[in-house]
């Protein structure tokens, strides 16, 4: 089968890689762990995307095509080959997913217990929330972090069930707030150094990479306009935290508990009040 | 207690299905605890809390999965892990539900025609992929633009495979019902258009009255465009003229343009059976010019293709019995009480509707009106008599047809059996493989409440409905009729016999007004 891929993400154009192997197929992605450690993901849709997509007209769902877990994926000029499958990159377009920083314009105290009052709403939970020894794990790497960042990081950084453990997606969110309102300082340079040098036997080739990528400031459209709607005038809040929630399984959900903790971290206001 | 952690390398799963089977197994005979997750240093710790661990996840790394298991003895463990694959196959089995084209194909290589009902901006290209693989195709999403829908029409043309659709709500091919059809029996009657109710309401007479379809080929309701050109559909006229089961054919459309029209009266004069035209609200002067047998309502087809299948005279049974008093129905009506409201889900019904009123120089306002000056202003509400095509997509937009969800006609009832100006609903209920499982019970709860409402209010609500659908059917004809009567629900054979009670009760509301 031919697809052809018609969007690249500037993040994942930038990656040099030969080959690498499948690893996580879901409904609207799949990705690729490049040889490197690196990661690149393919998804079906230009509607939600990370920031290391290649966006392909595969009009299906993934889990359909003949894709395995543990298949060598190829990179050629021309595009991506997994066994009888073939994503044909002819001139796709470059998206950029870098952000720039944004000005508070609205009254972000309310527009942030307005969004906790959606996420309560929607009712869908972490299991690092509702599993006690996950729950007191993960408070006491909250309060460690307030304290010290790295020793935060060590403390919850690969804590959790999934691809993207729990803890990593809630320091996602974390970071995407402290970059989005304060740029690449303190907090993302210490995560970006603490992975680069531990990530590796901390947490997922998957999760590493994509705490990367938002401690940097390449954030998914989703988050970026949560947090922008969180600083401005606070009008679509409903609908994107809905959005941002069903991001993966439980990943979108910790994610927008990230923001919670960000945004009381950087007030030095108490965290446990979130959970 | 026996403990063993069992690694899988590379293996990935999201958070919440990890959680559940978790749980799973941590339910199975002889098992006390377990617990899965990526083999990172935080969730060893985690599991080594949980007294899960043991030195045989030593070696894991992040990417790995770890099962860790604690239960009564080895064997449990054992029997644990086993749950574990099978749980997870569940996940990843689809022989019984095939999501993608390629995946379906290369599992059952004999299939040759692929059912395509993805967003429209996809369709167009896994229509391709399938005429590419050598499937025919019944496409039942919309929003495909003309283009593609002639590019793929000529695909299919020239590979000798049928493209049905865009927009095809129905097919019945060699005994198996596509789409949202009834299943009826086979016989030597074939039908070919662009109607999907039309084809379904003629469809279910034959079958009613003894005799048969051999296939039904839905076009899609732009094939007798400019545009398209009427290549489906004399492809299908072909195909049934070649069929040794069809013995005489139908072809059932909305009004054809005028260059498809001279391409396919060209096909019918040249085809060596008997074809019976109808084209609902069209211009049949060319047909009559050129000696071709045409019909006006959907009885009058479905009695055509009877006789001429059986060299017999045909009248049709008779399932409902409906002489009821039509003047003491009405004298229970308060004096605001005048109009009639149908609510239907198919559209060619709702087309038939407005058509036999027409002939009876009446006003029929509808939002999809056959006569623009009929169109009703805002279709949310109803003006004087009015019929609705409650499956329209200005009322189903972003949900599923509402013969499968009925949400927008229950709100729409309700709307109409509260105005005090409405006297008589009509309701037709379409029964079929892939529509509502029990259409009568939704309806039937809710016209009992609102009858008993407008009694209460002084008023008397004439509900009257038609039951599209055959005793093959998965819904249960008799019951679902059933239902309806024991709601006070007065049920017809056909549309055509529903408009001519509709007419009678107005009329005499009319009368009965000016005494």
């Amino acid at each position: 089968m031919i697809y052809e891929i018609d969007y690249v993400c500037d993040r994942a154009n930038s990656i040099k890689w030969q080959s690498g192997t499948i690893c996580g197929i879901y409904r609207h992605c799949f990705n690729i762990v490049t040889d490197g450690g690196e990661l690149i993901t393919v998804f079906n849709n230009k509607q939600k995307f990370s920031t290391r997509a290649y966006i392909c007209d595969c009009g299906t769902d993934f889990c359909g095509i003949e894709l395995e877990n543990g298949d060598k994926a190829v990179k050629k000029n021309d595009g991506i080959f997994v066994g009888n499958i073939a994503f044909i990159a002819n001139s796709p377009k470059i998206i950029s997913v870098h952000r720039e920083k944004l000005k508070k314009s609205g009254d972000v105290p309310r527009n942030i217990i307005k969004f906790y009052c959606f996420l309560k709403k929607i009712g869908k939970k972490s299991p690092v929330i509702t599993e006690k020894i996950y729950t007191q794990k993960l408070l006491r790497g909250l309060m460690k972090m307030q304290k010290n960042e790295t020793e935060g990081f060590e403390s919850l950084i690969g804590l959790g069930v999934g691809l993207t453990p729990s803890c990593d997606d809630i320091i996602s969110g974390i970071a995407a707030w402290n970059y989005l309102l304060y740029g690449y300082t303190g907090f993302n340079e210490k995560l970006t150094e603490f992975l680069k040098l531990k990530g590796d036997v901390k947490t997922t080739t998957v999760s590493k990479n994509l705490l990367i990528d938002v401690a940097e400031g390449y954030i998914n459209s989703s988050l970026y306009e949560l947090i922008n709607s969180i600083c401005g005038d606070g009008n679509k809040l409903k609908a994107l935290t809905y959005e941002l929630a069903e991001y993966g399984s439980t990943s979108g959900i910790e994610t927008c508990y990230g923001i919670l903790f960000g945004y009381s971290m950087a007030n030095g206001e108490e965290l446990i009040k979130w959970l | 207690m026996v403990i063993k952690n069992y690694i899988e390398k590379n293996r990935y799963y999201d958070s919440v299905f990890l959680m559940k089977i978790a749980r799973r197994l941590a339910e199975t005979d002889g098992v006390d605890n377990a617990s899965i997750g990526m083999g990172t240093p935080l969730n060893k710790d985690t599991i080594s809390d949980l007294g899960l661990w043991t030195n045989e996840a030593e070696s894991t790394g992040p990417n790995d999965l770890i099962i860790a298991v604690r239960a009564e003895t080895e064997a449990d463990c054992e029997k644990a892990k086993e749950k574990f694959e099978e749980l997870i196959s569940e996940k990843s089995d689809t022989s019984s539900s095939f999501r993608s084209i390629s995946g379906a194909k290369a599992a059952v290589p004999e299939a040759n025609m692929a059912v395509i009902s993805v967003a429209g901006e996809y369709a167009a290209k896994e229509a391709k992929r399938a005429l590419l693989n050598g499937m025919n195709v019944f496409m039942f999403s919309d929003n495909v633009s003309i283009e593609d829908e002639v590019e793929l029409k000529k695909l299919a043309l020239s590979k000798g495979l049928f493209m049905m659709g865009p927009g095809c709500g129905l097919s019945f091919i060699n005994g198996t019902a596509i789409g949202l059809c009834s299943m009826v029996h086979r016989g030597n009657i074939g039908l070919a258009g662009a109607s999907g109710s039309g084809i379904q309401e003629v469809m279910v007479l034959v079958h009613r009255n003894g005799f048969g379809i051999s296939h039904a080929i839905g076009t899609g309701g732009r094939d007798m465009s400019d545009e398209v050109g009427g290549i489906t559909m004399a492809m299908s006229i072909k195909a049934l003229e070649k069929d040794e089961n069809t013995k005489v054919i139908a072809l059932i459309s909305k009004p054809p343009a005028e260059s498809a029209l001279l391409k396919i009266i060209d096909v019918i004069k040249k085809c060596s059976k008997p074809v019976v035209v109808q084209f609902i609200n069209g211009n049949n002067k060319l047909l009559e010019e050129n000696g071709i047998m045409y019909s006006e309502s959907f009885d009058e087809t479905a009695v055509k293709v009877m006789e001429l299948s059986s060299g017999k005279k045909v009248t049709l049974k008779k399932v409902f019995n409906n002489d009821f008093d039509v003047k003491a129905e009405v004298k229970k009506y308060a004096p605001s009480q005048k109009y009639f409201r149908a609510i239907l889900c198919g559209g060619s019904l709702a087309d038939e509707t407005q058509l036999l009123w027409s002939k009876s120089g009446r006003e029929l306002y509808s939002n999809v009106a056959i006569k623009p000056e009929f169109m009703l202003e805002n279709p949310f509400e109803s003006y004087k008599h009015t019929v609705i095509d409650i499956g329209d997509e200005t009322f189903t937009k972003g949900r599923a047809h509402v013969a499968i969800d009925p949400t927008a006609r229950v709100n729409r009832f309700i709307k109409e059996a509260r105005d005090p100006e409405t006297a008589v609903i009509y309701l037709d209920f379409l029964l079929g493989y892939a529509l509502h499982p029990d259409p009568a019970s939704v309806m039937s709860e809710v016209i009992t409440g609102e009858k008993k409402r407008a009694q209460e209010e002084g008023r008397h609500l004439t509900v009257i409905a038609t039951i599209c659908g055959s005793d093959m059917d998965p819904q249960d004809f008799e019951k679902q009729a059933q239902i309806l009567k024991d709601a006070g629900v007065i049920i017809a054979d056909t549309n055509k016999e529903i408009a001519e009670i509709a007419l009678d009760l107005i009329e005499e509301t009319e009368r009965e007004k000016l005494c």
